[in-house]
């Protein structure tokens, strides 16, 4: 279960590499996402991508270290979101 | 020969069980395996259950084909590329569960597409030497639909051989034009990856159309890989030409695979029931490939194949579904 995050404090979060705040806006019905939304996964996405070719440039291997498996993908099928608790 | 009007409008209207117009997904389908071909082409049978990888690619390709129409259209990056990811949101949204498509894969799944398109339009989007071509019509050269005629006739019916598909972009480089497509695998992007695409059936066939399609004959193909990752995602890029000879032996072979689907298909043709269609005695006239059953993640229909020909039929109608594969349909229709 995600908690919503305000849209300023969840862009921060998420250009600082964070991903609470893409998980949470990747949980939501896409209809209703605003343009900041957007942002936020974009902004995160960049945030990890940095952060891996800088590790890798530190000489520490991250390929498929599971960093994907930080975000809450839906793991129960067939149930509507709202019995989920999502 | 009496006429009939086929659901399938890339078939035959003399000779129902021939394919008279052939991309290269049916032409590798019978090259692959002539009783793959009858089932997934012929009679349209595809597994109930959705294959993550198709699904996978199929979304990528949607993406960056939304992304070079929007940039063609005069968004900047960050414009298109926004446009693009809400696209996706909500193509990877089930509405009636009221959540996201769940791949049940650990690799191909909504958060590492999501990523994979991010990373690959940041890469190779903003500042790409390769130049969407736009069409007379004042539309961008995206998943452009191609046929034309073969030079080969059917020498039952006398129809000309048309040669079909849909090439994912056309775009120039230096004044040289190059037909760009986008792969995406687990797979290392290593000699062994590249080597597979070359030589390539697909390509063979889009290169061929590309010295008939465009104003200008194409270069080559440039094959952009991504590697999906369960933590990050890989990109590279690379070039693929074949030279006249090179061409002209992809051309003389095709029309020899155009012989053999012709001989399958008049044997088949032979075991027509006019009331109900094919019968199971069609399938003979589509011999089995073995060796080709455990290649790449195994053949969908291993396990038809795998029991008595008095069952088959049931099993397929019982475990796949049906669907037309019409390379005629054109795309291109943002």
């Amino acid at each position: 279960m995600t908690a919503e995050i305000p849209q300023s404090d969840a862009l921060k979060e998420a250009s600082e590499g964070g991903q609470n705040s893409l998980a949470e806006v990747m949980s939501r019905d896409p209809e209703g996402l605003a343009d900041q939304d957007i942002e936020v996964i974009v902004a995160s996405l960049r945030a990890q991508r940095g952060r891996i070719a800088q590790a890798e440039a530190a000489g520490v291997k991250v390929r498929g270290a599971g960093t994907a498996n930080k975000v809450p993908l839906t793991t129960v099928a067939d149930k509507p979101a709202g019995e989920l608790g999502l | 020969m009496t006429e009939v009007t086929p659901i399938n409008t890339s078939f035959s209207k003399l000779l129902p069980t021939l394919q008279i117009a052939v991309d290269s997904t049916s032409l590798g389908a019978y090259k692959t395996c002539p009783r793959y071909y009858f089932y997934n082409i012929v009679q349209g049978f595809q597994p109930k259950q959705e294959s993550v990888h198709l699904t996978f690619g199929l979304l990528m390709h949607g993406c960056v084909e939304r992304y070079h129409h929007r940039k063609a259209a005069g968004d900047g990056h960050e414009s298109a590329l926004h446009f693009v990811v809400r696209w996706l949101l909500v193509q990877t949204w089930n509405k009636d569960l009221r959540r996201p498509w769940d791949s049940g894969d650990s690799y191909k799944n909504r958060y590492t597409l999501l990523r994979t398109v991010v990373g690959y339009l940041d890469k190779y989007g903003e500042h790409d030497a390769l130049e969407t071509v736009i069409l007379a019509n004042g539309k961008p050269a995206v998943e452009l639909s191609f046929s034309f005629n073969s030079g080969f006739t059917s020498r039952i019916t006398g129809e000309p051989y048309i040669l079909c598909g849909h090439l994912d972009r056309l775009a120039t480089l230096n004044s040289d034009a190059y037909i760009p497509d986008v792969k995406t695998t687990k797979s290392e992007l290593n000699a062994r990856f590249w080597n597979s695409h070359n030589p390539s059936n697909q390509f063979g066939m889009y290169l061929t159309a590309g010295q008939l399609v465009y104003s200008l004959p194409v270069k080559g193909l440039i094959v952009d890989g991504a590697q999906v990752l369960v933590g990050d995602s890989r990109y590279d890029r690379h070039l693929i030409t074949k030279d006249k000879f090179q061409l002209d032996e992809w051309y003389k072979a095709t029309g020899q695979w155009l012989e053999r689907m012709e001989a399958s298909a008049e044997e088949a043709g032979y075991a027509l029931d006019a009331v109900t269609g094919l019968t199971k005695s069609a399938e003979s006239a589509y011999p089995m490939n073995e060796t080709s059953c455990s290649k790449y993640n195994g053949c969908e229909f291993q396990s038809i194949c795998s029991r008595s020909p008095t069952s088959r039929k049931q099993w397929l109608e019982a475990g796949f579904k049906r669907r037309v594969w019409d390379p005629l349909q054109r795309r291109g229709d943002i």
